[in-house]
């Protein structure tokens, strides 16, 4: 290559670097505002203008949260509806998925249409049906409340998917396994599931990401203030006539926390998962 | 060891395409039958209904004295070496060979024997912890033979085993899996596209085109005599060179008119419309005399032998010879072709093989 052309590649670089760090601020923006302030004391959280470094930092939120608010309950809380949702979406959807990838059916094609649509609805338009059902079943009140409407939202995602990995699994596979004397269930444990790891990790972060940051459903089939999660806990800190906007943020952080060890520790399973099938290798 | 019978087997796949018709078949105890065709004849579609991965459409089949139509594969006792191998990835070559007896819930330290003496068997003893990934072509088919062996299965099924191998490998596979199945014993079907395989494996071929049964001979009652044009064609490489004739009685015998050439033969045949075939390793070139008057095209030497293929001087229809290799003539040369009478073949309309009966007088061109 050329002097100038290793000019114009550097710059070029320069260029896609500048544009990727300028989003990247844009995005994590938010988060150090809400990070910075729980350092912040009340006041300062509200100055006019608005300080980026907070001026005399404190961590006395970390240490009142625990006694002053249920954080510890609300996150058991959020960890039970989150893996409910999980277990209860990946038992219906790895099945769907992968009788849908492995057979020919009449209606397939239609039914494969039918739960994308699903998709199309907010939660919101829905809510007031749902009531209906969650009450008619008893179900009010239960964790299984949110975790049966979190896991049908999060269905079609994963069916759909599950579907095109399951896909990508050589059939000769399957068939040997059948002939070395696998049953089909013990073809899909055995060998399937274990091939598709990495669209069931990316399958189970989605889900459990939606499930753990659910409000509205909390919000309107759980009163039991012993059965909030942390996004209702935030909202219940949420004053008629004050709300202690630092405690509000330092809960918040809490929350993320666990979410984050998540991602650390799942990174490499979901980018694969993602992209997976995209292209012919 | 068992018996491996196929009654009257038909495949009608969905819009009534038929894939396997009528197949009557019997694979003796301790047989290797090779199943060879060209793509589409129903080769594979035959091996998937015997493992029990494909639905039998009509007929019977039975391994041992049981009827299998509605066993599932994994109740069959047999085992199936893929044309991909399907060695499972997130599984070591031990785990992979031994998969099958863990699922039987065999004692372990059997499965371990069981393993450590395939892998012998094999010269893979040294890969067992390895990964399909981290292995060549040759490695892999090694594996999926020995999955295959451990088992120790009534049937062996191999659908095109060889045909992933560069051809130095797949000469010494193939040398290989007729030693294994020669010291196990196992009945054997063995499905190909490759002649070659077909001819050097097999005790007998068994022969398909279009769905249908056309021979099941050994090898060379396959080649010396072809059932009908189609397996005269197949087998043999070159192909069997084939001529429209037209046959009149003659005082000396059978007159054959043709665009290759006009000759008599001192054979018995009743006149009428014949294809009239021989090999290309059959044709001499003749100083004199000779029945095809051709003209050298192109000379192609392959080190043994020499390949002449030549446009025949009546109608420029192309002709292959074999050749010694120390015979190389200059393209354009004017060479007459000779054959004898115990070489040729004759089919009829149908394509179907007639027998050709020498007469006892002597032939001339």
């Amino acid at each position: 290559m050329t002097m100038a052309g290793h000019d114009r590649s550097g710059l070029r670089r320069v260029r896609v670097y500048g544009v990727l760090i300028a989003l990247l601020g844009i995005m994590m923006f938010p988060f150090y505002a809400m990070f910075s302030s729980t350092f912040k004391p009340e006041s300062e959280i509200f100055s006019a203008p608005a300080t980026l470094v907070p001026s005399d930092p404190s961590i006395s939120a970390y240490l009142d949260v625990w006694t002053q608010t249920d954080v510890v309950l609300w996150i058991a809380n959020s960890f039970v509806i989150s893996l409910g949702t999980v277990v209860l979406t990946l038992l219906l959807a790895i099945p769907a998925a992968y009788s849908c990838a492995r057979n020919d059916f009449v209606g397939k094609r239609t039914f494969l249409l039918a739960v994308l649509v699903v998709q199309m609805f907010a939660p919101v338009v829905l809510i007031v049906g749902l009531f209906d059902v969650i009450t008619q079943f008893g179900l009010f009140n239960t964790y299984l409340a949110v975790i049966i409407p979190a896991a049908a939202f999060t269905l079609p995602f994963n069916i759909w998917m599950l579907y095109g990995y399951f896909k990508t699994v050589p059939v000769a596979l399957e068939e040997s396994a059948r002939i070395d004397g696998a049953s089909q269930l013990q073809v899909l444990t055995k060998i399937v599931l274990p091939l598709t790891k990495p669209a069931l990790v990316a399958s189970i972060t989605y889900t459990f990401l939606y499930a753990w940051n659910r409000l509205l459903f909390v919000l309107t089939f759980l009163t039991d203030s012993g059965k909030y999660n942390i996004p209702r806990g935030v909202f219940s800190m949420v004053g008629a006539l004050q709300t202690d906007w630092r405690m509000m943020l330092t809960v918040s952080v809490i929350g993320i926390i666990p979410l984050l060890i998540l991602f650390a520790f799942l990174e490499q399973y979901i980018v694969a998962g993602m992209t997976a099938g995209a292209v012919k290798e | 060891m068992s018996k491996v019978r196929l009654s009257n087997v038909s495949k009608v796949y969905e819009d009534d395409i038929l894939a396997v018709e009528d197949l009557d078949l019997t694979v003796e105890d301790s047989e290797f039958v090779v199943v060879v065709g060209p793509s589409g004849c129903g080769k594979s579609t035959t091996l998937r209904m015997v493992a029990g991965l494909e639905t039998v459409s009509r007929g019977e089949i039975s391994i041992g004295e049981t009827v299998v139509n509605d066993v599932r594969p994994q109740d069959r006792n047999i085992a199936m070496v893929f044309q991909s191998y399907a060695l499972y990835p997130h599984m070591s070559v031990r785990e992979n060979m031994s998969f099958g007896l863990r699922l039987a819930g065999d004692d372990a330290d059997d499965i371990q024997r069981r393993v450590d003496d395939a892998a012998e068997m094999l010269e893979i003893s040294e890969l067992l912890d390895d990964y399909p990934k981290q292995l060549s072509g040759g490695q892999q088919q090694r594996v999926a033979l020995g999955r295959a062996i451990v088992r120790d299965p009534e049937v062996f099924l191999m659908d095109e085993p060889l045909s992933n191998l560069d051809a130095k490998l797949r000469t010494q596979m193939r040398t290989e899996i007729q030693r294994i199945q020669e010291s196990l014993g196992v009945t054997t079907i063995y499905v190909t596209h490759d002649q070659t395989e077909a001819m050097t494996m097999a005790d007998r071929i068994v022969i398909l085109n279009d769905g249908k049964l056309q021979q099941v001979a050994p090898p060379e009652e396959c080649y010396d005599e072809p059932n009908n044009e189609f397996v005269a064609g197949f087998i043999g490489s070159p192909s069997m060179n084939f001529f429209d004739v037209t046959v009149t009685k003659s005082n000396r015998g059978a007159h054959f008119e043709s665009p290759a050439g006009e000759f008599t033969l001192g054979i018995d045949v009743p006149p009428g419309e014949y294809t009239f075939g021989v090999r290309p390793e059959d044709l001499t070139a003749e100083r004199e005399g000779g029945y095809i008057d051709t003209i050298v095209d192109v000379v192609e030497p392959v080190g043994s032998d020499n390949f002449l293929y030549l446009k025949t001087t009546r109608s420029t229809s192309e002709v292959i010879a074999r050749v010694e290799s120390d015979f190389r003539p200059e393209v354009g040369d004017e060479i007459a072709l000779g054959f004898d009478i115990e070489d040729i073949h004759l089919f009829d309309a149908d394509g179907e093989r007639m027998p050709v009966t020498e007469l006892q007088m002597t032939d001339s061109a």
